[in-house]
């Protein structure tokens, strides 16, 4: 097993070994002249993290479809944001690129008023994929639908409570965009992250909990948890009995979404490299491996799709977080 | 017993001499992580985790668990050496440490948190292969009230910090509460004092508060007395390790420290940080010679660097049972899991059995190593010892500039780390504690998060800490452990001055 993958390693570093003297050599086609160095794939989260596990994963999925490897680097701090200046600041020369999502590049940004290092300092490279937000309720529930729920909810306002990650983040915004559409009120309990707010549910301390599929999916075998409702635009594959808030008339649909940017002003030729170069990754055997292992779903969108939805994605997080009135005035 | 036939046969199937080799460099590379202010455990164990990818996922997780074990006892060479604590959980350990240092006892402080350190890590390894699924279940009753109550519970430690001035000693405590409450409030999604900065966001970086209130000062207080800083800081410095008998001493303070870190190394949220300084303060309420804790106590350096060690075991069991990573670094454990395939959770343990209890293996096998490891790098440490005042004192300067600032990138850390050795030497100048300040700190983030998110449980009534039994029985305790030395002065006070020296065991 060892041995194999030392093999592995081997053989992946002559070959890019080879690759790289023979990019040096190969008179200059289209493909050539882009990258001839390696690519800086930069994360605002730390090693371990669930973006950079997925960052890792994808640059490992790119490879050998670009001439060059993708090496991550970390740039942890202020929400994302410190990656986002770092990024910015860099050369728009298609050499240094961007793992984002909502919270760092919308969220966050907008919260502590730093337009600047928004998303549309940058050019979008590819919207990459997400994972879905459920909401789920122990097996012995007293709702069997949400109908019965949201029934309920009205009766007793703020009886229900609801845990999940911290104010600010997309888990609370599902919650929050429910009680508005369903004209009820819960009790919102949030936590430093998915996994404290799992354990405040597992041991009975709230009736439901909002997060991802991905940190919850051995307890949904364990019947510690049954997913109850997923604020997704159709049904999910991968509980497609349970239903979406949407079919139930809220019109409430978030994801976690991920993907990549390049500083404003990256050459349009080489966005297209690097798009083409993640698209084929995304087909990759190992990046679907990955990504089902971990729940996620592909939300693939090329550049010019992706700026249209980060517009409309801006408008709609503002207004939450408006309601919610986190933002500095 | 299968557990024992699969835990032998990990270790006789693991690759002897590359597996060694992996170990010894993963706990080399943890120690010396730890002992830089900047990088803690989780840091060290995040910059190992790219090199393990070409390597399978046994071979991964043990590397893996020699940084963290390493690192654990890493921290404490500069807490002890240096007043530096290299990573948060070593702080209590600056406590009596450095006070041993400066009676030239240095090697002996060292080899008291590596020996005991290696303990307490050892039988908490054996605890959690013995019981991970029944303490994995015992956890969930652990919720923010049970939290809240123990870092009220260590809190009360603030009180034995500062002997001459209790209300100096509340105010130090109070003012690391307070900054605590600097970044985003998760809770409300509202910014505390940031100044419209975002390197505000995510707090004031602890590890450089403490390095400034701990370090900084201390170099500020030598250079501005320099003749009686002179001879501290050259030391007499020996290299004698503990002896058995010395040893023998402190095992009090190695089963307070073994059993804290466990306990609240299971609680979640709760860390080694907290386990340390909650160890120190019951290591002296049962140690024989309280009197000695805060002026160069060897059981003051043994409870605290047993239970961050021990916190390791305890910190499995939510990751191993549950999937949830008790902490930072087994944060990192988990993320090796997933980046090499395997989906954590409740089935990890009977779907991947063989790796789990490889995983066992070499978390036994890598604590050993800590000690042969451990000696090799504290000989070469000990050098320092010899180096003279203004050398060491603009080294540790260069190497609290450089750590703070290498972790984060963050110009603003090497400036507070800065700031704040101005203000522990303004504190030091007028009586206040530094180690009061940093225990708040520590200590304020849990109970202010804890505190709220308890009263978001219950509706907002207050009965919760006394209906959730771990959660009155702690509180009853800490009330107890406030009232105590009370009710000793009243009683003492009432009787005709009885022997002042005769202070009885403390417990409660």
């Amino acid at each position: 097993m060892r041995q194999q993958s030392m093999v592995r390693v081997t053989m992946i570093l002559a070959a890019s070994l080879v690759l790289a003297v023979s990019v040096g050599v190969k008179p200059a086609s289209p493909q050539a002249d882009f990258p001839t160095r390696p690519i800086t794939f930069v994360v605002g989260f730390a090693p371990g993290g669930g973006a950079d596990v997925f960052a890792r994963a994808l640059a490992d999925a790119a490879k050998g479809i670009l001439p060059q490897p993708i090496a991550i680097e970390n740039r942890p701090g202020a929400g994302g944001t410190a990656a986002n200046a770092y990024v910015v600041g860099r050369p728009t020369d298609g050499y240094t690129i961007l793992f984002a999502h909502a919270g760092s590049s919308i969220i966050t940004p907008l919260i502590t008023n730093q337009p600047t290092l928004k998303w549309d300092a940058f050019d979008p490279v590819a919207r990459i994929h997400g994972e879905e937000e459920w909401l789920f309720v122990r097996p012995d529930s007293q709702w069997k639908t949400p109908e019965e729920l949201v029934a309920f909810a009205k009766a007793n306002p703020r009886r229900i409570r609801v845990a999940g990650s911290a104010i600010g983040g997309i888990d609370s915004f599902v919650a929050l965009a429910w009680e508005k559409a369903a004209g009820i009120s819960l009790q919102y309990i949030p936590h430093e992250g998915g996994g404290p707010a799992t354990l405040t549910f597992l041991g009975g301390n709230a009736e439901m909990l909002v997060g991802n599929v991905s940190e919850v999916f051995q307890h949904i075998e364990a019947k510690r948890m049954v997913p109850f409702v997923v604020a997704s635009e159709g049904r999910s594959a991968i509980f497609p009995n349970v239903p979406t808030l949407k079919e139930k008339g809220w019109d409430v649909v978030y994801a976690q979404w991920r993907s990549v940017l390049a500083p404003a002003g990256t050459p349009p030729s080489r966005i297209a490299t690097l798009t083409v170069a993640f698209q084929k990754a995304l087909a990759s055997d190992s990046w679907k491996r990955f990504n089902g292992n971990a729940k996620a779903v592909d939300l693939y969108l090329g550049p010019a799709d992706f700026r249209r939805f980060l517009v409309n994605e801006e408008a709609r997080l503002t207004r939450i977080i408006d309601e919610l009135g986190l933002r500095r005035r | 017993m299968s557990f024992l036939e699969n835990l032998l046969a990990a270790i006789a199937t693991a690759p002897l001499i590359p597996g060694i080799l992996v170990m010894v460099g993963g706990v080399a590379w943890g120690i010396i992580g730890g002992a830089i202010p900047g990088i803690s455990g989780a840091v060290a164990m995040a910059l190992a985790l790219p090199y393990t990818f070409g390597l399978d996922a046994a071979t991964a997780l043990v590397l893996l668990a020699g940084v963290w074990a390493g690192a654990n006892y890493g921290g404490s060479i500069p807490a002890i050496l240096l007043r530096m604590p290299g990573t948060p959980a070593a702080a209590a350990a600056v406590l009596d440490g450095y006070e041993l240092k400066r009676q030239g006892l240095a090697s002996k402080a060292l080899g008291v948190s590596l020996i005991c350190g290696t303990i307490g890590g050892l039988i908490s390894i054996i605890v959690l292969i013995a019981m991970v699924v029944p303490l994995g279940n015992l956890l969930l009753a652990f919720a923010s009230p049970e939290i809240f109550a123990l870092a009220l519970f260590g809190l009360t430690l603030i009180a034995g910090l500062t002997e001459r001035s209790f209300l100096k000693g509340l105010a130090s405590g109070f003012f690391g509460l307070l900054l605590t409450t600097v970044g985003l409030d998760t809770l409300t999604g509202s910014l505390r004092f940031t100044f419209g900065r975002s390197q505000f966001l995510s707090g004031l970086d602890i590890i450089s508060v403490m390095v400034g209130l701990f370090a900084v000062s201390e170099m500020f207080y030598q250079i501005s007395h320099p003749t009686r800083g002179a001879p501290e800081l050259v030391g007499r410095a020996s290299t004698a390790f503990p002896t058995f008998a010395e040893l023998r001493g402190v095992w009090r303070a190695t089963v307070v420290g073994t059993i804290v870190g466990i306990i609240v190394g299971i609680m979640p949220g709760a860390g080694a940080t907290a386990s340390s300084f909650v160890a120190y303060n019951e290591a002296k309420r049962w140690s024989k010679r309280p009197d000695l804790f805060g002026k160069g106590s060897m059981e003051g350096v043994a409870a605290p660097e047993t239970a961050n060690n021990a916190v390791q075991g305890g910190d499995l069991v939510p990751t191993l049972a549950l999937g949830i990573p008790g902490s930072n670094s087994a944060a990192i454990m988990l993320a090796a899991l997933i980046l090499h395939g395997i989906v954590p959770g409740p089935f990890l343990l009977t779907k991947h059995t063989g790796l789990v209890f490889t995983l066992f293996a070499g978390l036994i096998m890598v604590n050993l190593l800590m000690i042969p490891v451990g000696t090799v790098i504290l000989r070469g440490c000990l050098l320092v010892l010899r180096l003279s005042p203004p050398v060491l004192i603009g080294s540790i300067l260069a190497i609290v500039v450089i750590g703070t600032y290498a972790a984060d990138l963050f110009l603003l850390n090497p400036v507070l780390a800065l700031a704040f050795g101005i203000i522990g030497y303004g504190m030091r100048s007028f009586g206040f504690s530094a180690a009061a300040t940093v225990l708040g700190m520590v200590l304020g983030v849990l109970a202010e998060s804890e505190l709220r998110r308890s009263l978001l449980i219950s509706y907002g009534s207050w009965a919760i800490f006394v209906t959730r039994p771990a959660a009155a029985v702690l509180l009853l305790l800490t009330l107890g452990v406030l009232l105590y030395p009370a009710v000793m002065y009243a009683r003492s006070h009432r009787r005709a001055r009885p022997a002042s020296s005769g202070n009885t065991a403390g417990s409660v």
